[in-house]
């Protein structure tokens, strides 16, 4: 073999092998505002793309409690395929139930009772209720990516570890006005902080005051 | 009183085992209540006074100790039952509610529910806490006392609602539709005695007491009885904008069969419509009012004579939260137009008050509070039996309350 076709084989392996591995991975920080230009929290952001992303850690410990009669935490971003409890912390019972269609499901649960997980095998957004407490909401986003985030009390998340590369990022909240996520195209490789503005109803619609008591009548 | 006795009865021999189960629950509350009250005689006692007591009651009472109790059949499937204690009428134990509820778990954005037995209408919206107890103070408007006293659904109810929380909607709607018989002696009350304004709700086998008009004959009538095994209904629509304003439609008819007797007691043919409104405004303030309108009419049998009266009333409430303090005032008016053909016209009466409150939440268990309550009505009947038709009554009330649960 001429020394010249060597050479071009072991720079083609090369490239294949570099390829093959994954690029440099960095963090990307994503800053959230709502149209007033305050720091909006629970915004949930996740990163899909055209090529297969590795499967996501299905095995990390999601759990939604109820305390005080409410949900805690009131928003929750899982991967497909992961499971979450629903501890109850309070005294008295709650009825935990979802009618979303990617999860639907009924947990009725005793004074201070853990159950056996729920797990979400279907992408979309899960709202789930109480039925005996009827104003108790928590929203779980399952999404179809190990790389995802929530916005903490500054608006803000960060996405660990992401390798270079194109994604399509979506940026939801439970109060977004319009059915859609905010999307756009990023390259990890170039950007790694992000603003956006969401338009978000007025909160009574998707974040129910809590009430001192049950009251019978 | 021996149906009581029977419930009580029941439900203790069930509590050992729900107990166990975590399918027991209860909560309460006890109240004393010490007041200056400057009435002639109240209607409890067969006198003409709107209050619950008057100038020669000790001014130290135990308002009331109410207790609910829920068996948890099932997770959807619930007992419920309403029990108070008035020391007015002696010791008796009162059984004010006993109801199955069905809860079923939304299955998509409709949820509906159904109760069956005997519970308080959906129309009040100042009682709307435990034991039926006012959320503004002590005495409610003479709508919602009339409700506790002379109202109750014995039958079955459905409630449809579309929460605008499940799709995201500013616009919340609710059906509510109900058949029950044993009414058939409402609105009795209204026209012989009128209307009154007080914190008692009458037991289910109890009866409501009429002014006195022959020294010594003891006038009451029960309201909650059946004439003509004809069911009465009630239809409700409620629309709810934004959580903070809500707007119910309501009518009722009991469908009583007049000029025909059972027992000793005769049907009442009452009707009416109800509208109510509640508006939360930002800062703790509340705006509520209930405006109701209606007729009774009875025809008694044989004779034929024909009492016919047509009832009204509204009021207009302001409140404000303020840390654990809540501020209410109200003012309202009412009036019954006697409407038959007879020269007295005995039950002609018209009426207005105003209530000022405050209510302090010391701590989950513990709530102290105070309320002013001036209430001026002119009676036809009053005026003919005791020579002077007017009446204004002062009551200032304090109250300490002491709540429960498991």
């Amino acid at each position: 073999m001429p020394r010249r076709s060597r050479t071009l084989i072991l720079a083609w392996l090369g490239l294949c092998l570099a390829l093959n591995q994954p690029l440099a991975a960095g963090s990307l920080t994503i800053q959230v505002y709502d149209t007033n230009h305050n720091s909006l929290t629970d915004a949930v952001i996740y990163l899909l793309a055209d090529r297969e992303l590795p499967a996501p850690k299905t095995d990390s410990r999601y759990e939604v409690e109820q305390k005080d009669k409410t949900f805690q935490p009131f928003v929750t971003v899982i991967p497909v395929g992961a499971s979450v409890m629903f501890p109850n912390r309070d005294g008295i019972g709650h009825h935990v139930y979802s009618f979303s269609p990617p999860r639907k499901f009924e947990l009725p649960l005793s004074e201070h009772e853990s159950t056996d997980t729920i797990t979400f095998d279907q992408p979309g957004l899960v709202t789930v209720g109480c039925n005996i407490h009827d104003w108790m909401a928590a929203y779980i986003y399952v999404v179809a990516t190990p790389y995802h985030a929530k916005s903490d009390a500054n608006g803000q998340a960060v996405i660990e570890d992401l390798p270079a590369g194109i994604y399509d990022l979506h940026v939801t909240h439970p109060g977004i006005k319009g059915a859609a996520d905010q999307t756009r195209r990023v390259d990890a490789a170039t950007e790694n902080r992000l603003e956006f503005i969401l338009e978000v109803k007025p909160e009574y619609l998707w974040r129910p005051e809590p009430h001192d008591e049950e009251e019978p009548y | 009183m021996k149906p009581c006795l029977l419930v009580a009865f029941c439900l203790a021999g069930l509590w050992q085992s729900a107990w166990a189960q975590d399918r027991l629950s209860f909560r309460g509350l006890v109240e004393a209540q010490a007041f200056y009250n400057s009435a002639d005689q109240s209607w409890l006692d067969g006198g003409f006074s709107k209050t619950r007591f008057d100038e020669s009651t000790f001014p130290l009472q135990l308002g009331k100790v109410g207790l609910h109790v829920d068996y948890h059949l099932t997770d959807t499937l619930w007992l419920r039952t309403l029990s108070t204690y008035y020391l007015d009428d002696g010791l008796d134990a009162e059984l004010i509610e006993t109801y199955f509820v069905y809860r079923p778990a939304p299955q998509g954005p409709l949820r509906w529910r159904a109760k069956l037995g005997a519970f308080h209408l959906p129309l009040s919206l100042e009682n709307t806490g435990v034991a039926w107890s006012s959320r503004f103070g002590i005495t409610p408007s003479v709508i919602n006392s009339w409700i506790g006293e002379d109202l109750r659904t014995i039958g079955a109810e459905v409630s449809l609602e579309w929460p605008g929380r499940f799709r995201q909607s500013e616009h919340s709607w609710k059906l509510i539709g109900a058949v029950f018989g044993y009414n058939d002696a409402s609105g009795t009350v209204l026209n012989y005695r009128g209307w009154a304004a007080h914190d008692r709700q009458t037991g289910l086998f109890s009866p409501l007491r009429e002014p006195t008009l022959v020294p010594g004959v003891k006038r009451e009538v029960f309201p909650f009885y059946e004439n003509d095994d004809r069911p009465g209904y009630y239809l409700s629509g409620a629309w709810t904008w934004q959580d903070r304003f809500e707007l119910q439609l309501f009518h009722y008819d009991n469908l009583a069969e007049t000029g025909h007797a059972r027992g000793g007691q005769i049907g009442w043919r009452t009707w009416f419509q109800q509208v109510s409104a509640e508006w939360r405004l930002p800062h703790g303030w509340l705006l509520a009012a209930q405006a109701m309108r209606g007729n009774t009419r009875a025809v008694a049998p044989v004779v034929l004579s024909v009492c016919d009266s047509d009832f009204e009333s509204v009021y207009f409430l302001i409140n404000k939260e303020f840390d654990q303090h809540s501020f209410s005032a109200r003012v309202e008016g009412f009036a019954v137009d006697d409407e038959d053909q007879t020269p007295s016209n005995m039950g002609e009466e018209s009426g207005r008050s105003l209530m000022l409150s405050w209510q302090y939440a010391y701590s989950p268990r513990w709530r102290v509070g105070a309320e002013w309550l001036l209430l001026d009505s002119e009676r036809e009947e009053r005026r003919i039996v005791t020579g002077d038709g007017d009446e204004l009554i002062h009551q200032l009330l304090f109250n300490v309350q002491y709540r429960f649960q498991n």
